[in-house]
This record gives structure tokens, sequence and C-alpha cells, in this order.
């Protein structure tokens, strides 16, 4: 069984090791292992910690086989997407520019350079390996705001997640290549190592404030703005699935969408429900039906996917999965009913 | 002997064959034969100037245009520094900024020399004369002068910057730009543009004069006209200019 569980410090090498087969834009997972270490240890603190009020915590978790005790998956979720620097995306907005004296007047595709959504909480480090399986994914991607939805205090209202964007063959981005080429005359891949080093903030604080207008931009750059790479495609399915939309904002560096989630509009926060748990339900793959399924702790949280059914106010699942959760009969379970898809 | 004076009434017939002749230099008077009338007609420190330059025969062989445009538009080229110290970035990036500094300044619009006289001889005489002209009417032409030279165009005869930029944002009124070019310009890019966002051969022309033109900017250089920062908004030509005793516009 695939089991979700915040990091510790004994996952730093199958951590590491996840991290290297990610793609080259999921930048949070990009630095050395150093700086995973530091990752991992953020995430402990962030978990021990009685936080009342959200600030600079972030959050790692990982998506563990039961059975193998091999990691499938690695997932964060940072409780502030700005908090020690802000979060840098390009806002697509319109100019209108005119001449009253010659009557005519044009309107301009720019992209500006915000900290817009710095406020929010932000998904991160998403990789799920071989392993995961489709199942799996939605497991690792889902149970992050799973989390949320049982300790609210910790996050914002608002929750973002930047996708990858498009990248052709040797991690060629044709967006950076018109847009952060221009500005740092380096490739998008040690680009993107620069900012897993040492944040994005190194290079997106000196990207110019003044508005980028887009028909200057080449075809291939302007044609891949918004548009996800066929790496995430998996995970952007699942996140709109859920309720996160694509608004005005794309990644800075690669122009993947930024998609926006209210925490009280996601299937996953606002239909998931807690219900004390019972042991018993039938595991049988015909049994029940299948659901999300998550305790309520900190640095004992635990999530996966199972069978259960509910009776009497109760929700009935397996020993295996009670065990999965760490979870005593009459205990609280959050649950949320896999949907079509899921 | 070439001379230099002031256009007059009479000098309209000789002004517009050789304006519409081959001869050396840039622009043209570019006017209805009316409007060419009430440059000449005019009073004194008012207006458009027209000088023209007579060989020894009392002959038409040149003229010069000066004015001063109600609104300069040019882009003037500057630099943005970029340092990530320790990723051992440190780019120094041109810029394109959309400016009106040569508003009130003297404009040079057009220099032609033809009618069998030597060409940098008679342009000589011209500008120094225009040169003459604007100081002794500071408010009329301002303390500066400029020329803003034709810029770098394709085999077919587009310009190279207009293809890049310009057409982007100001295709419907393409029509203007030989008359409105800076009421035109207010629909380029109002905010700094990086040049590095133009292709190559776009970026390779802004400041350089086409081929037909070459000659006109080595007698501004000779009569002490300074290369500047500025080009045209649409073709990326060089802006010349020439500073008067002291600073200032």
């Amino acid at each position: 069984m695939l089991v979700f569980r915040p990091v510790t410090e004994q996952d730093l090498a199958a951590v590491h090791a996840l991290a290297a087969q990610s793609p080259v834009g999921v930048t949070s997972l990009q630095g050395s292992r150093a700086r995973l270490a530091e990752r991992i240890r953020q995430s402990e603190s962030a978990l021990s910690g009685d936080i009342r009020f959200r600030g600079e915590e972030r959050y790692l978790f990982v998506l563990e086989d039961s059975t193998s005790g091999e990691l499938a998956g690695v997932a964060g979720i940072d409780a502030s997407a700005g908090f020690g620097e802000p979060f840098y995306c390009f806002r697509n907005d319109t100019l209108s520019h005119s001449s009253a004296s010659l009557g005519l007047a044009n309107r301009v595709h720019v992209l500006t350079l915000c900290h817009d959504l710095s406020d929010a909480s932000l998904l991160t480090a998403f990789y799920a390996g071989p392993g995961a399986g489709r199942a799996g994914t939605e497991l690792l991607s889902l149970a992050r705001l799973m989390f949320v939805a049982c300790h609210p205090q910790r996050f914002a209202d608002t929750v973002v997640s930047t996708m990858l964007g498009v990248t052709e063959a040797d991690d060629v981005s044709p967006f950076w290549d018109s847009v952060g080429r221009v500005y740092f005359g380096i490739d998008y891949a040690e680009a993107e190592r620069i900012c897993g080093e040492h944040g994005r903030r190194a290079l997106a604080s000196q990207m110019p404030q003044q508005p980028i207008y887009v028909p200057l931009l080449s075809e291939s750059a302007q044609l891949v703005m918004g548009e996800v790479g066929e790496e995430a495609r998996v995970g952007y399915d699942i996140l709109y699935g859920d309720g996160f939309e694509v608004e005005d904002y794309i990644d800075a560096f690669d122009g993947g969408p930024v998609l926006l989630g209210r925490v009280s509009a996601l299937r996953s926060t606002a239909a998931s429900r807690t219900w004390p748990v019972a042991s018993g339900a039938p595991e049988a793959p015909e049994a029940g039906t299948e659901w999300l399924l998550a305790n309520t702790g900190t640095a004992t949280f635990r999530a996966v996917r199972a069978r259960a059914s509910l009776e009497a106010g109760m929700l009935r699942v397996g020993p295996a999965a009670m065990a999965a959760l760490q979870l005593g009969e009459g205990a609280w379970v959050r649950a949320l009913p896999c949907g079509e898809g899921q | 002997m070439m001379q230099v004076r002031l256009a007059q009434g009479g000098d309209r017939g000789a002004l517009i064959q050789l304006d519409g002749g081959r001869c050396a230099g840039f622009g043209r008077l570019g006017v209805e034969v009316h409007e060419l009338s009430d440059w000449l007609g005019g009073p004194a420190g008012t207006g458009t100037a027209v000088l023209v330059l007579e060989d020894a025969r009392q002959a038409l062989c040149g003229y010069a245009l000066l004015g001063t445009p109600a609104v300069a538009a040019h882009f003037r080229r500057g630099l943005c520094v970029r340092r990530v110290p320790f990723a051992g970035i440190e780019r120094a990036l041109p810029t394109l900024s959309l400016v009106n500094d040569l508003t009130g300044a003297g404009q040079l619009h057009a220099l032609r020399v033809g009618g069998g006289v030597e060409p940098s001889a008679g342009a000589a005489q011209l500008l120094a004369a225009c040169q003459t002209l604007a100081s002794a009417e500071p408010d009329r032409f301002g303390r500066r002068l400029f020329a803003t030279l034709p810029g770098v165009r394709d085999d077919s005869g587009d310009s190279l910057l207009w293809q890049a930029l310009g057409r982007h944002f100001a295709v419907q009124g393409s029509d203007f730009m030989a008359t409105d070019g800076a009421l035109l310009a207010e629909l380029l890019p109002q905010h700094t543009l990086f040049s590095g966002f133009l292709p190559e051969p776009a970026r390779a022309a802004l400041g350089e004069v086409g081929d037909a033109h070459l000659d006109a900017q080595e007698w501004l250089r000779a009569a002490l006209w300074q290369e500047s920062d500025y080009v045209d908004p649409f073709d990326g030509g060089p802006v010349l200019v020439l500073p008067s005793q002291g600073a200032g516009r």
C-alpha cells in the first residue's frame, strides 16, 4: 500500500534520488543534497511546532510503498509562497496604446513581473516516480490538500501551484530562450540549477520590472505561454479536477500556467469530511468505494487510498489501511470519496 | 562660387524640380506646392526655414529644410546592467526608451545637393548657414540642432526595425510615418524595451544609416555634428546633433 507521510531525515538519500529523476523545471528539487537536507529539517520543524498562524513553514511529504519501504514520490507545500522571498511570476496584462491625434488605438498583450501571489500557500517539489502510478500520483497530490483541510490555520485561503511548462529535447524551453535568455544569457537548465540552489529570487529579482511585449517574443515562445508540459499533464489534470483554475499568471521561467485554488472551493478541502473510523470494511476490490483517507495529525499525518464504506455515521476501513493510517477504533479520519477519474 | 540664402517665392518651381530630382543627401521637402508657398512667403522668425544653395550661375543646386517639430519622438539607446555575482552573471543589456528629448530643438529635415556642384562642399555651405541661422534665432530653433538619417532597409525596401518592432504596434498608421511620425510613435512601446527582444538583423540596424545616405552622414560629421544615443523609432536610423554653446535643448 502506498502511504503518504511527512518526510524524515532518514529519507534524505531516497528523496535525493527522486529529486535527481525529477524534471529540470521542478526548481525546489534541483538543489544540492545539502539543500534537500535543509528542506527536510524545515519540514520536521514546521510539523513539530504548534503553529497558530502561517509563516515561513515549509512542509515536505513522501509517498512510501509500505511493503518495500521504497519511496515513490515527493511533494511539498509552503505555508506562504512569498515569505522569505517574493513569489515571482508573470501576469498577463493588456496595455492600450493610442494616438488621439491620429484617432488610432491598439491593445497590446504584455507580461508583467509581479508578486501578486506571494500571500498564497504554494504547492511545491512535486514528483511522482514510476512506482506511483496514476492512483499514487493522485494521492501524492491531493493528500497535501487534505493536510491543509486538517490544519487550515497553517495555510492561506488560496493555494497556488506552478505547473511545468513546455520544454523540448535537451531541456530547451522556448519561453526561456525568448525571455530569460535575453536577460541572463544562460540555458534554461542552468537557470533552474541556480534557482534550485539559491532560490528563484536569485534570477527573478534581476528580471526587469518593465512589461514584456508579447508580440516581440518568438512565435514558439508565444505558443507555449500558459501551456502545460507533457511531464506535468497528469499533475495538472489532478489539480484541475480538484477545482484549481487557470487565471492570469504564468511561470516566469518556462511560461507554464500558475493554478489557483480557493481552499473553500477545492474538492479535497471543501468536500472532504471527518468521520469516526471503524475497522472491518471490505477490502476486496469489488466492495465499497475508494476513498482518500487521512488521519488528522501533523507530524504523524498519514494518508492512503483505500476502499471504505460509510455505515451509521462511521467509516468502515480495512485493517491494513487502519494500520497505515496509525488509527485506532473510533479515531477520526478525514475522507474524500474518489471521484470520476480518481 | 556657391552661395546660400533663404529661399524666396520665386524659388518654388526650381525647388520642386530639385526635390524630385536625383540629389545626394537625405530627406525631401515633401510638401504640396501651396504649403511650400506658405513657407517661402511667411514672415521671418516663424515656421520652417528653407535655405537654398546657388551655384556660380545663380542656379539652385541644393537646399536645406530646417524646422522645429512640435513633438520629436525617438528611441534613446541605453544600458541596463544585471548582475548575479554568485552565478557569474553580469550583463549589460541594451535598451530602447521612447523619448521626446529633442522636442524644442531645431531639426534638419532635409539636406540635398545636386546640379553638378561638389556635393560635400555644397553641403558644408548649407550646414554652416543652418547653424548660423539657428544661432541667430534660438527661440525659433532651440539651442541645438538634430538630424535623423534614414535607417537600413532590406532588399524589398522595408525597414528592418519596422518589420521587427513598429508593425506590431502601429501597422494601421504606417501611412502617417512620413508626415506625423511623432504622433504615430505614440503607438509604440511606452515602456523601456530590451533590444534583445528584437531579432539580430533589427538590432544591428539600430543607429545605422542606410547605404544611400552615407554621404549625408559624412557631411554632417564633417560639420561637427555628433553621433547621439537617439535613433529613429521606425527605421532605427541614427540621430546626429549639433550642440550649441551651453547645455540644454
